[in-house]
């Protein structure tokens, strides 16, 4: 088969087009760090890069909702124990009303306190974090306890409930809800819509009450009627306690999740990775390679052109 | 004297013979650059031969004919691979840039779908706030403008396509036309016996320009013209006839027809082959079918977010409206569906008033239901039950790879076979500088020997004639 000039030429051309644009692949594959940036790079991997994206991006936003629950729950931790410090201080001023020396003077002085400590109950109750009512269920922007004006006329309680009784519901996976608030009607009301119908049904103590038929048993200098009250303030501090267990127990679970998505964002770095992002020593080497085989062609090239039959004659 | 004479002529064609040599590898020589050139040799034979006394010796030689190192095998598989070759090659230029709309990089349309459902994750840990509502808004309006950009970039894609064609219509008209010349001129020619050769050579790489540009394949006639044929069967060149190609733009798309006396006959994917076909399939296949997949994509995101959306009320408590809708346009679809990537945008009324965005479903300020249920669409199998809106992205992109990967494959190899199919041509037809050297040596040679020649027979004729003094 005869060699022509034409042949020669057209074959290092094709030798120093495929070799250079082998090394540009490697040399922008090398300067991105990456073995797909277009979907032609590998089409297989585009779906585990997309997917390993996404979740990435998804589970730092659960991360991030983590932290938020985690600040509710810590905020309205600080806030039960204050209630619970109260009704413990509430039933201390129950027993020692009981004591038979106690003339009705003191039981007024016990009755003002109780009042105090109503007041801040009442506080704890309508707290607020960020602008927003702690215990106000969804409507967090009402205050959700106010003094009822009925009482103690026509209305035995003396304080009105205006939040909604539902929890705010925070994703903390995908499809993982847990609730990091308490709704202050069933904290402080001990009112829970059990049966679904959005109608709040009175399943526990109202503590509002309580503390106000004891300091006007006390007012009024009735023993009895005071003693009578001990279990509720009991009860109602146990329907405090159980919910702040509840809490805690929501806490508990934000610190495992926070692992679990804390792994999980690292599995998904590194599938990602595996399928984006180029092995640099393979990259280099590879490119190295490349160089050496074009500086080859080209010096075949150089020493072809140099070769001609005309230096002969 | 008469065999002296003879010698003297017999010398002189020798002579003229060589120069003629010559001439033919300086030609060679000068041609050794120009595309499609076939290296000319000339055919020798001796001159009848005289009978001299019994013995016969022959008188001179002549040059019978100039003809071309040729092979018709191989011009026919050139003919055929360059219309793979042109149909590969072409698309290669229309799909890098689509392959830049389905793009893979940090910020492609799948992060902007990530980035919208994260807004309505934030949304829900703050379902009053305004800066988390506006987050969504905007979060919603990337989203809508990556939809928008990638159709309006595909049909940018289809119009680059539409003026390419435009262009090479004109290319291969003026190639036809000039084909149906040559072909006139060849017959002319090789009518009174002499052989074309520049003009077959010239021919020959027409031919090979057309069936590139539109897969044609030829067939050689008896007079020497040629025929071509688009793969469909269609004549684009009969002897001294033509039928040029037009272009027309219809529904924004030019099309093209064959025209023929009687008719226009429009030519579809069918009827063509090489870069036409391939530009055609991008245009015609490629895009639509990326389009109809953005726009399936876009239309199940917007309906399932606006389902979604009107589930929930406004921070008033009233009821949702529509969160994306189709933009106002000249000559409305005004529902979405075909095109509902081009048209999709975030309702304008909620761009307004962050307030109409549905985070919950009571207008409580603390609820954030609805846009846990939002959230909720980002990993769901919205697309025909099977797919998320990024894995349905991913499958786009995928599809996309692999077709360039195809391409890419096939373009390579044709381009290979080209080479080889090229170099083997030269090794029949090429000029090879060596090759001429050898034979200007060769004619040299056999110039100064004819020389010799002749001032051997004149000395011996002075001889002769120097007898008698």
């Amino acid at each position: 088969m005869k060699t022509t000039n034409a042949t020669t030429y057209r074959t290092l051309l094709q030798n120093l087009t495929r070799g250079s644009t082998r090394l540009n692949d490697w040399r922008i594959k090398t300067a991105t760090g990456k073995q797909v940036s277009r979907p032609s790079d590998d089409p297989t991997a585009i779906r585990p890069i997309l997917n390993a994206r996404s979740q990435i991006s998804a589970s730092d936003r659960y991360v991030r909702t983590m932290d938020t629950a985690q600040d509710r729950l810590d905020n309205s931790e600080a806030y039960l124990f204050n209630v619970e410090n109260v009704l413990t201080r509430v039933k201390e001023l129950v027993i020692q009303a009981g004591n038979a020396t106690y003339t009705p003077e003191d039981r007024a002085l016990l009755a003002n306190e109780i009042a105090l400590r109503r007041e801040e109950l009442l506080d704890a109750a309508n707290a607020k974090v960020d602008g927003k009512y702690l215990f106000a269920g969804y409507a967090d922007n009402t205050k959700p306890f106010l003094a009822n004006p009925a009482y103690p006329g026509t209305s035995s309680a003396p304080v009105i409930y205006a939040g909604d009784s539902r929890a705010v519901t925070l994703e903390i996976g995908p499809g993982a809800l847990v609730e990091t608030s308490i709704p202050g009607s069933e904290l402080f009301m001990g009112q829970e819509d059990t049966d679904g119908d959005g109608v709040a049904e009175q399943v526990g103590i109202d503590i509002f009450s309580v503390l106000a038929r004891i300091e006007e048993g006390l007012r009024a200098n009735d023993p009895d009627a005071v003693n009578v009250e001990i279990d509720n303030v009991e009860e109602g501090a146990n329907q405090v306690r159980k919910l702040h267990g509840l809490l805690g127990a929501v806490g508990q679970r934000l610190d495992t999740a926070r692992v679990h998505m804390e792994t999980l964002n690292i599995d998904m770095e590194e599938i990602r990775s595996r399928y984006e992002d180029i092995d640099l020593v393979e990259a280099i080497s590879n490119m190295t390679m490349e160089e050496n085989a074009l500086k080859a062609a080209m010096q075949v090239s150089a020493r072809v052109s140099q070769l001609s039959i005309l230096d002969y004659f | 004297m008469g065999g002296l004479l003879n010698a003297l002529n017999s010398g002189k064609t020798s002579l003229f013979t060589n120069q003629k040599g010559i001439e033919v590898t300086g030609n060679n020589m000068a041609n050794v650059n120009t595309p499609g050139y076939s290296r000319q040799v000339m055919q020798l034979s001796d001159v009848p031969t005289l009978e001299y006394g019994g013995l016969f010796i022959g008188t001179g030689v002549r040059v019978d004919d100039i003809v071309r190192n040729y092979d018709s095998f191989v011009q026919d598989q050139l003919v055929s691979k360059q219309a793979s070759f042109g149909e590969m090659d072409a698309k290669s230029l229309p799909l890098t840039e689509v392959e830049r709309i389905v793009n893979v990089t940090d910020a492609n349309l799948s992060t902007a779908v990530d980035a919208f459902f994260d807004s309505w994750q934030e949304l829900s840990t703050n379902p009053s706030g305004e800066v988390e509502r506006q987050i969504v808004i905007q979060n919603g309006q990337t989203l809508a403008a990556a939809f928008n950009s990638a159709s309006s970039q595909m049909q940018y894609a289809q119009e680059n396509i539409n003026t390419i064609l435009e262009s090479k219509v004109v290319g291969v008209n003026s190639a036809l036309q000039e084909i149906a010349d040559l072909n006139d001129r060849i017959a002319g020619i090789e009518a009174t016996g002499l052989t074309a050769n520049g003009e077959r050579d010239r021919r020959d790489l027409l031919v090979q320009d057309v069936a590139k540009a539109l897969g044609a394949s030829y067939l050689e006639q008896r007079d020497g013209t040629v025929s071509l044929q688009l793969p469909g069967g269609l004549p684009l060149v009969q002897g001294r006839e033509y039928l040029p190609l037009e272009t027309q733009r219809v529904d924004g798309k030019i099309e093209i027809s064959l025209k023929t006396k009687a008719s226009d006959i429009p030519l579809g994917l069918r009827d063509v082959g090489g870069e036409i076909k391939g530009l055609l399939s991008v245009r015609d296949e490629i895009i639509p079918d990326l389009l109809a997949d953005f726009d399936k994509l876009a239309y199940n995101l917007v309906e399932s977010v606006n389902a979604v959306h009107q589930a929930g009320v406004d921070r008033d408590g009233n009821p949702a409206g529509l969160f994306f809708e189709a933009a106002p346009l000249p000559v409305p679809p005004a529902t979405f569906g075909a095109g509902a990537a081009a048209v999709m945008q975030v309702s304008a009324a909620v761009v307004n008033n962050t307030g109409l965005v549905a985070a919950g479903k009571s207008g409580l300020s603390g609820d954030n239901t609805n846009a846990l249920d939002m959230a909720t669409l980002h990993q769901a199998p919205v697309i025909d039950g099977a797919d998320s809106f990024n894995g349905f992205y991913s499958k786009i992109a995928g599809k996309v790879g692999i077709t360039i990967n195809q391409n890419n494959l096939q373009r390579d190899g044709a381009d290979d076979a080209l080479i080889q199919l090229q170099n083997l041509r030269d090794s029949k037809s090429g000029v090879s500088i060596e090759e001429e050297m050898l034979s200007l040596v060769k004619y040299q040679s056999g110039f100064e020997a004819a020389a010799k020649f002749l001032t051997t027979v004149d000395e011996m004729m002075d001889t002769v004639i120097n007898l008698k003094r």
